[in-house]
């Protein structure tokens, strides 16, 4: 009786810790990033990442994007373990190419925190909880030479034949 | 004095006066007492407090929501940017930013979450959420403030709202693209209906030319 009354308590003190103590191993990760392409419909490239973690416990996240040296805090929906990091910057700051973010715990980014405020290399400090990679294609330009001038130049190239051709069967 | 003249004068010790003087008396002589070894112990947690950060601050956050868009087009995405600041003296705990302006009938959402949490904003820092959303048709649309609550160390609870982009004039597709879009295609077409006026001309000089050429070659 006592002894199975001390495994319950021993079981459930083990569950509590793993709730409280905020930590997750081996999260599975569902992710889907956006970033922006239309110089026109943002005068900022901004970047988004929206991830589902499955964790039993909703941690609190900081993340490290690339090589920066701003921890950003990672806000979560209400209720549900989904989070989203945003961040915004010029378009000719945007770099193309693949992108990866490093997420970390409360003590991680505490190790992190204390990295960067005494100017070490933040990536061999701390081993983040998990990463992130997403793709920017770049800002969609559009066509480098506008049709109009091209056809432009085409009717100037045609009438500059035809006159030489004209002046030459004058002479 | 006048309550130790009177004690004196009548030591009855039942009576009210001397019950004052001797419970004064006695508070004074306790009060002495303690206050010399509680006044140290005062003093050190005085200065201990003034050290700590933001324990005696408030949190005050200031929030700012800004459409991104040069052009607000119809059924092309719109960026929101939603910018949190702590002006305050004192870390903001659960902070709460709720957006309810863009219904689902007018506005489509792409990517984001309405409704996010941030643990902490720490003072004299910013943070901020991004939202993408893509308006269903033209028009002018109204776009509101959304709401911020937050309580600091103290436990008490703030409520705010950011600031509103306020009324905004989503163009039709139609108008956008004529403007901005590269319409190679319009200009191909253009290329081949424009071809037999000068196609053909050039096809009769040239059969009349290269004959007159051959011509010319075999008279030299």
């Amino acid at each position: 009786m006592m002894a199975s009354a001390f495994a319950v308590l021993v079981i459930l003190s083990a569950f509590l810790g793993a709730q409280c103590s905020g930590t997750c191993n081996n999260p599975t990760v569902v992710s889907h990033a956006y970033t922006t392409t239309e110089p026109l419909l943002s005068s900022e490239t901004v970047f988004l990442v929206e991830f589902e973690l499955s964790c039993e416990s909703s941690l609190s996240l900081s993340a490290l994007v690339d090589d920066g040296t701003t921890l950003m805090p990672v806000p979560r929906a209400l209720g549900v373990n989904k989070y989203q990091l945003s961040w915004s910057m010029p378009h000719k700051s945007a770099k193309k190419g693949t992108h990866s973010i490093r997420f970390f715990d409360d003590e991680g980014a505490a190790v992190i925190r204390k990295a960067l405020r005494y100017g070490d290399d933040p990536s061999s400090t701390a081993v983040p909880l998990f990463t992130i990679d997403f793709q920017h294609n770049g800002l969609n330009r559009g066509i480098w030479l506008a049709p109009p001038f091209i056809a432009a130049i085409i009717s100037l190239l045609v009438w500059w034949l035809a006159h030489m051709t004209k002046t030459k069967l004058q002479e | 004095l006048l309550l130790s003249s009177r004690c004196s004068l009548f030591p009855d010790h039942r009576s009210l006066s001397c019950i004052v003087l001797a419970a004064v008396v006695l508070s004074d002589r306790v009060a002495i007492m303690i206050s010399r070894r509680l006044g140290f112990v005062v003093l050190a947690l005085t200065v201990v407090a003034a050290m700590l950060p933001g324990s005696h601050g408030t949190a005050h956050l200031l929030a700012s929501k800004v459409i991104l868009n040069e052009h607000k087009v119809e059924n092309k995405d719109l960026t929101v940017q939603f910018s949190i600041y702590n002006v305050g003296t004192s870390t903001a705990q659960s902070v709460v930013l709720q957006d309810e302006s863009f219904s689902p009938s007018e506005f489509s959402l792409v990517q984001g979450l309405f409704t996010v949490s941030w643990e902490r904003i720490p003072m004299d820092s910013n943070v901020t959420h991004i939202v993408i959303v893509r308006p269903l048709a033209d028009g002018v649309y109204n776009v509101s403030s959304a709401r911020l609550t937050y309580t600091d160390d103290s436990h008490n609870t703030y409520e705010g709202i950011t600031s509103s982009p306020g009324f905004i004039q989503v163009t039709p597709y139609q108008e956008f693209s004529r403007r901005h879009e590269h319409h190679l295609v319009d200009w191909l077409a253009f290329l081949a209906m424009s071809m037999p006026t000068i196609v053909f001309p050039f096809l009769l000089w040239y059969k009349s030319y290269s004959r007159y050429e051959k011509l010319k070659n075999k008279k030299e």
